[in-house]
């Protein structure tokens, strides 16, 4: 029959065999040369130890001498800070502390790009924060500006100068415009730093001057696609060399934050980045090289999708943090990151308050986790803000009243499950710019229907609450779709507003069309959410120059008193005075209600219980570079 | 013949402007528009700030232009002919001729969109490859046995299986896996998530046994990864392609070839595997040719749960970041995709049946 096994089939069956058994030796050579990859490279690391070893005891040597460091800590300064490493140092002296094991992480989302200027993602900013060093950095505790890459600097503030000029110049009639474009106008502020000379990228290449330089005008070529980061950067200047080791900051006008924006920047290495045509930048992917504690393996070639991985710089300058590695897992699931975590396989894991609720009552898994809530200095606010346009909204004590028929600490604990802090206004409890006599406006209903009735408001026959003019006191809340528990919250608001015969009808709209109507300020009340920084600046909310297209005073409120107060603290660089400005705009912001306030949400976390030396900081929780896993707990490394 | 390929062919231009047309639009009157997408991510910035960062890439990417002139300009970038700039493509000289076509780059990720999804479609392929053969293996062996008897026990068992199995969804399933095999506390035998282990750098490629202890090395390792999603895209499609074959292969026992191959003397199992499996196999064939487009698309649900970056993510992160150029590169590279496949299965239709023509 013609299907027998014939001499041809025997032959390509042959044929077929001999070609299986070469690809399957040509897999165990590779698999020999990957061994000997390894092993070279666990070489290279035991290299890179020792030199670590090396620099330590160099760096002792001169510390033998006091008074070296005696003539370097005498120069007269505004600033240097103290030591950034003092709580670091004072770890490694604990019994247990060991260097080594990997501190594991999960990013709800994907990492589009590494790069630079160029990412977007919080995730990605995470990652830098650990390669990429700045000039000096906020202490975690005291919030007080330690120097980092600075040896120390000077804060010569010549505002008193500029504004007399400028104020003089407007007595002859110039405009603010042609005032800014007038060479003889003194520069307000300049910022000179003296970085230290024994810091190194990871690459081994010194930083000096001309890497601050470059960091600031690279960002500022406008053939770079880092539209953001210009953004920011804008208010100063220029950056000027004025040594090898000396940089100075140029800022035209006084602004508050002219500090923050030098000392924050990250600096970038010259000769790395110097050699990518800015197209070629533009399109990159995972530039990433700087002189933090941490590095990639390799500063090039990192891609969306593939292990992000850093390991420990070995040139750092400074006090070598005790993780070994640091892996970020990009996981999207929320079951698959809980279980992730759970099974160990990761250690950290940021809970939700319905998830944090179900999770610290879980055995199994609280047997070998710690859990964390706190209320993070930099977390943000929840607030529903009031569209003065409106006639319902535009009388101040109708605001008020609104406030007062909320029971706040209520909503706190049915739709935050109890995990947030009340907010009297846009300034975080523990910050300094919020007013320790600003108490909240109390759950008080009868006031409230006192202060609505002096408003001009009447209860109809309907149980309706009616405008003077007959109209019911009746409308929409917008809020996002599908975000987490608001509408839980606006059920809580219209049961609540129903009491005083006000009917509240609840308006979800999907995101994109949300901003739309925030853009075009097409709304009656709406709820969202501000994030903050360690100081906010309320301007952009608040500030009736913010009211035309675009502006985030959505809500079309204006208060002079406000306005004159938001425009003086911006200018002023003296912090305690700053913060007396502050804490008066939060006095008027409370009386005015632009916002009903809400709460302010607290980070819950859970971490793997044999990472040692997490604790609460003003800002948060310590910084990962004071966690440690004694030797004996160790898991990911031998 | 020759005649017929050629009008689809024409018609498939209409066909693909229609489609990209229809899902242009679409995007851009849906609320808030296509800058819309681009505001979203900007959160805490400030206004001015905002507004310049707007103003850029509205710049950048067109979106400041007029509809039509938008729609025009990435149809001429995707196209390998159109105007193109002098002194590129062919001919040199001139503003108008063949170029490279250019599917973009995508809003908000800021890089060409070929490359996005270069990373995310080896991965779908990877996870179709090995899902269409285990589904078609096991279907058709199912299949063939359940017709072969007929009735019984089997055939009354497989059926009811697959069917209920067909009507899990898959949503379901796969949390459902992940909580009973991938959990300390019940029984942890697979990984949650991902399809690499965290060591997975560090291991050899080949399963190993160094101080004789196993080590399952990386290519085990990533096998291990597939497990449950594979289960996951695989078990639903029992139902439809065993019930296929199996009515398939009852129609051809009984026709009168197969009566007169019996009546010449074969055994049963020769007329089954030599006359009646050959012919039984057609329909799966032309079922085959509908899957194509599929297998570029992903699954959306089984990526998401084992958290894998494929096809489905893209598209529907996409979709909900009103990244124009992603979602318009993807319709209109599924839709030739769709289209060519219709046309394919169509000529298979005349290439296995003489009886079906196109003169």
């Amino acid at each position: 029959m013609e299907n027998r096994f014939g001499l041809k089939d025997a032959l390509l069956t042959f044929f077929l065999l001999v070609v299986i058994i070469l690809i399957v030796l040509a897999m165990v050579q590779f698999d020999r040369q990957w061994e000997q990859i390894q092993k070279v490279r666990g070489q290279l690391d035991e290299q890179s130890k020792e030199l670590r070893t090396i620099n330590a005891s160099l760096a002792n040597g001169i510390a033998v001498n006091p008074g070296a460091v005696a003539t370097t800590q005498a120069t007269p300064t505004t600033g240097a800070g103290a030591d950034p490493f003092a709580t670091l140092r004072a770890v490694t002296t604990t019994p247990d502390f060991a260097r080594g094991d990997w501190l594991i992480d999960m990013f709800p989302g994907q990492v589009a790009k590494l790069t630079p200027m160029l990412s977007t993602d919080v995730y990605a900013s995470n990652v830098q924060e650990q390669i990429l060093d700045s000039l000096a950095q906020r202490d975690p505790d005291t919030l007080a500006w330690t120097g980092l890459i600075a040896k120390n600097w000077k804060i010569i503030d010549n505002s008193a100068a500029y504004d007399a000029y400028v104020a003089k110049q407007k007595e002859a009639g110039k405009t603010a415009e042609e005032i800014a474009k007038d060479p003889a106008l003194p520069e307000a502020v300049r910022i000179h730093f003296t970085l230290r000379d024994n810091v190194r990228f990871s690459d081994g290449e010194p930083l000096t001057a001309d890497d601050v330089v470059f960091s600031y005008d690279f960002t500022m070529n406008p053939a770079i696609a880092a539209p953001r980061d210009r953004a920011y950067l804008e208010r100063i200047k220029r950056v000027e060399k004025k040594g090898p080791y000396d940089v100075e900051f140029v800022y035209a006008e006084p602004y508050f934050e002219a500090f923050n924006l030098a000392a924050g920047m990250a600096i970038l290495p010259k000769h790395f980045y110097e050699k990518f045509k800015p197209e070629d930048f533009n399109q990159s992917v995972g530039l990433l090289l700087g002189s933090g504690p941490y590095r990639l393996e390799d500063p090039e070639s990192w891609k969306p999708g593939t292990p992000i991985q850093l390991v420990r710089n070995e040139r750092y300058w400074g006090l070598a943090p005790a993780f070994e590695r640091l892996v970020y897992q990009e996981i999207s699931s929320d079951k698959a990151r809980l279980a992730t975590f759970r099974n160990g396989k990761a250690d950290l894991f940021s809970a939700s308050p319905e998830q944090y609720r179900e999770l610290i009552k879980d055995d199994a898994l609280m047997s070998h986790v710690q859990n964390f809530e706190y209320q993070n200095l930099i977390g943000g606010y929840r607030y529903v803000a009031w569209n003065e346009k409106n006639p319902l909204f535009a009388d101040k004590r109708v605001r008020q009243a609104l406030t007062m028929l909320l029971d706040r600490e209520r909503m706190i604990q049915q739709i935050a499950y109890g995990y947030g802090v009340l907010a009297t206004g846009p300034f975080n409890p523990q910050s300094k710019q919020s007013n320790p006599d600003v108490k909240g406006w109390p759950f008080d209903v009868e006031k409230a229907k006192a202060l609505l009735a002096d408003a001009g408001f009447k209860l109809g026959a309907d149980n309706v609450l009616r405008m003077p003019d007959g109209k019911p006191f009746e409308f929409k809340l917008t809020y996002p779709a599908g975000g987490s528990n608001y509408d839980q919250m606006a059920l809580f608001m219209k049961d609540a507003y129903s009491r005083a015969g006000i009917v509240l009808k609840p308006d979800p709209l999907e995101w994109g069309a949300f901003t739309q109507r925030l853009e075009e300020k097409n709304f009656e009340a709406i709820s969202l959410g501000w994030s903050a920084g360690v100081e906010g600046d309320i301007y952009q909310m608040f500030h009736s120059s913010q009211m035309g297209p675009g502006g985030d005073d959505f809500m079309s409120y204006k208060s002079e008193k406000l306005d004159g107060l938001i425009d003086a603290a911006r200018r002023t660089m003296d912090e305690p005075a700053r913060m007396k400005l502050w804490q008066q705009a939060h006095a008027v912001l409370h009386e005015d209600q632009p916002y009903t306030f809400l709460w302010y949400g607290k980070s819950l976390i859970f971490v793997d219980k044999r990472v040692e030396n997490i604790h609460r900081v003003t800002l948060g929780l310590n910084p990962r570079t004071e966690w440690y896993v004694p030797t004996k707990a160790q898991k990911w490394t031998k | 013949m020759l005649n017929y390929i050629i009008r689809r062919l024409l018609l498939m231009i209409p066909t693909i402007i229609g489609i990209t047309l229809l899902v242009f639009l679409v995007m851009a009157m849906s609320p808030g528009g296509l800058t819309a997408g681009i505001r979203g991510q900007e959160g805490n910035m400030r206004p001015d700030q905002r507004k310049k960062i707007e103003e850029y890439y509205k710049k950048r990417y067109g979106l400041d232009q007029p509809l039509y002139r938008q729609y025009l300009r990435w149809l001429n970038h995707v196209l390998p002919f159109g105007a193109k700039e002098a002194g590129e493509g062919f001919p040199r000289k001139w503003p108008v001729g063949l170029k490279s076509p250019d599917l973009g780059e995508s809003l908000m990720r800021h890089r060409p969109v070929i490359d996005v999804v270069a990373e995310a479609l080896p991965v779908t392929i990877l996870l179709n490859l090995i899902t269409v053969p285990v589904i078609y293996a096991i279907s058709i062996t199912a299949g063939i046995y359940a017709a072969r008897r007929r009735g019984n026990s089997f055939d009354v068992a497989w059926g009811t299986t697959s069917l209920a199995l067909w009507s899990i969804p898959t949503m379901w399933a796969g949390v459902m896996f992940l909580g009973l095999f991938a959990n300390r506390d019940v029984i942890n035998i697979f990984p949650a998530s991902g399809l690499h282990d965290t060591l997975a750098e560090q291991m050899r490629f080949l399963p190993s046994w160094p101080g004789g202890v196993f080590a399952r090395g990386w290519l085990l390792d990533f096998a291990w990864h597939l497990t449950l999603p594979i289960i996951c895209l695989t078990y639903g499609g029992f139902a439809f392609m065993s019930k296929l074959m199996r009515a398939s292969v009852l129609e051809n026992l009984s026709a009168d070839f197969a009566r007169t191959a019996r009546a010449k003397g074969l055994t049963d199992r020769a007329v089954l595997f030599r006359h009646v499996l050959s012919n039984s196999v057609l329909p799966l064939i032309t079922v085959a040719a509908g899957i194509l487009p599929g297998l570029l698309g992903g699954s959306l649900i089984v990526e998401s749960i084992f958290s894998i970056n494929g096809m489905g993510r893209l598209m529907i992160d996409a979709i909900f970041q009103k990244d124009r150029e992603l979602v318009m590169s993807e319709a209109f590279v599924i839709g030739i995709v769709s289209l060519v496949s219709l046309l394919v299965a169509d000529l298979c239709y005349a290439a296995a049946d003489p009886r079906v023509t196109y003169e």
